[in-house]
């Protein structure tokens, strides 16, 4: 056989192993209704998203519906002035400024107020269901919890947003219980009030309040336990 | 063909690319150790080397473009990095195919080990998310949130880190060559690059 020959029956014959994969894959699937998409069973936090969310702008589905009690959203009334989206943190214009009052509900339909005047600063966790990255941050915020690492005077309060019925961990009311997430948790709109008011740009979003409901700081993104720690400290002072 | 169809299809090549790879640097290392029937048979196979490489590159592409553009999987920073790594290949590993330039191959290096670099880099962070110290952002996906997990662990990064892989593979594993090079491109280096 020739050289040239011989190269085209080898390059033939990989081309013939494409097909046949092509076929087993087609016959493989056409015995099931398609349910094998994803395995979610992935590692810490990491799960799958679906084809046409836009992340963090899907409210599809019945999630989405804040009208009366019991859903994976509710309604959130924003007073006062909302704050700019969060450009570069060292340099948020944010920063001593008022944030607006949150009021809306808890899960089991406890009110919830965010930004009022409190005994001590309060961190306000913005956590979407489906993130990676806030699936990342719980563990270690519990962490620091567990070690007595936060200030005796901290608030820490979550608010669940940007709910998707058709995206990971849905729905947020069984995530956040799995997850176990020791402090209250406000049910964002679907439309995202909550998040918007505070100006997040990306999850999990943090704002730092002190006792006058005023801005110390905002961050976009998770941490580490340490990091986290070190973040709180020199927020604080 | 629906998109779960193109889940399995593309990662059962997953599949074969890592066995040929395999089957490949053994067939290499018997040769390299003179057993003459991996020699005869790495030869036939060095010759192909290039149109291998390049079936493997250009069905990356279409297999990269059939999730974005079909199956509406919008693809996050890394996966354009490793896009503008892997998107040029097909096109100039057919050329070095064409013209039989053994020497093609230095020109797909630096951009293969890159693609492949960024690769491992995301596979990674699917797995370790805390790793990316980055958010879910609210215009694009997070390049640690994944579209799908073929059998538990196939995901579209680590098909683009076979793909580059096996692409170096097929390119530098180089088994003793019997032709030369149509023109002068490397015609005078062909017979003294034989030898990895």
């Amino acid at each position: 056989m020739s050289q040239r020959n011989r190269t085209l029956a080898i390059v033939g014959g990989a081309v013939l192993v494409v097909l046949l994969i092509l076929g087993i894959a087609l016959v493989a699937s056409s015995g099931d209704d398609g349910d094998d998409t994803a395995s979610t069973e992935a590692g810490a936090g990491a799960g799958t998203v679906e084809p046409g969310d836009e992340a963090g702008g899907s409210e599809s589905g019945d999630g989405a519906d804040d009208s009366g009690s019991g859903g994976e959203t509710r309604s959130v009334t924003v007073t006062g002035e909302p704050l700019p989206p969060l450009g570069s943190p060292d340099d948020d214009p944010a920063v001593g400024t008022q944030a607006p009052v949150l009021d809306g509900e808890e899960f089991d339909g406890t009110p919830i107020t965010i930004g009022a005047p409190t005994d001590g600063p309060t961190m306000v966790v913005f956590l979407a269901h489906w993130c990676p990255h806030c699936n990342a941050e719980i563990p270690e915020l519990i962490e620091l919890d567990e070690a007595g690492s936060l200030p005796e005077d901290l608030d820490v309060v979550g608010v669940s947003t940007a709910v998707a019925a058709d995206r990971d961990n849905y729905p947020p009311s069984e995530w956040i219980v799995e997850k176990g997430w020791p402090w209250p948790i406000m049910v964002d709109s679907a439309d995202f009030a909550a998040l918007d008011a505070y100006g997040g740009t990306g999850f999990p979003f943090t704002v730092m309040l002190d006792e006058n409901g005023v801005v110390l700081a905002r961050k976009s993104g998770s941490g580490s336990a340490e990091e986290i720690a070190d973040w709180i400290e020199i927020t604080l002072g | 063909m629906t998109t779960e169809t193109a889940q399995l299809f593309f990662s059962l090549l997953t599949f074969a690319a890592a066995a040929g790879s395999i089957v490949w640097i053994g067939v290499w290392f018997a040769a390299r150790r003179g057993h003459d029937g991996a020699a005869q048979l790495g030869a036939s196979l060095g010759e192909a080397a290039i149109w291998l490489a390049f079936l493997v590159a250009l069905t990356c592409t279409l297999g990269s473009l059939y999730f974005s553009e079909v199956a509406d999987f919008i693809p996050c920073r890394l996966c354009w990095f490793q896009r503008i790594a892997m998107y040029p290949l097909p096109v100039i590993l057919l050329v070095g195919a064409l013209r039989r330039d053994r020497g093609v191959r230095w020109y797909v290096l630096p951009v293969a080990v890159i693609g492949a670099g960024i690769a491992a880099y995301h596979y990674l962070i699917e797995w370790r998310p805390e790793l990316d110290h980055g958010a879910c952002g609210l215009t694009g996906p997070s390049c640690s949130a994944i579209w799908f997990r073929e059998f538990g662990f196939v995901t579209l990064a680590l098909m683009s880190l076979v793909g580059f892989v096996t692409i170096l593979t097929l390119l530098f594993f180089r088994f003793p060559a019997t032709l030369s090079g149509r023109d002068g491109t490397e015609s005078g280096s062909v017979q003294k690059e034989t030898s990895l």
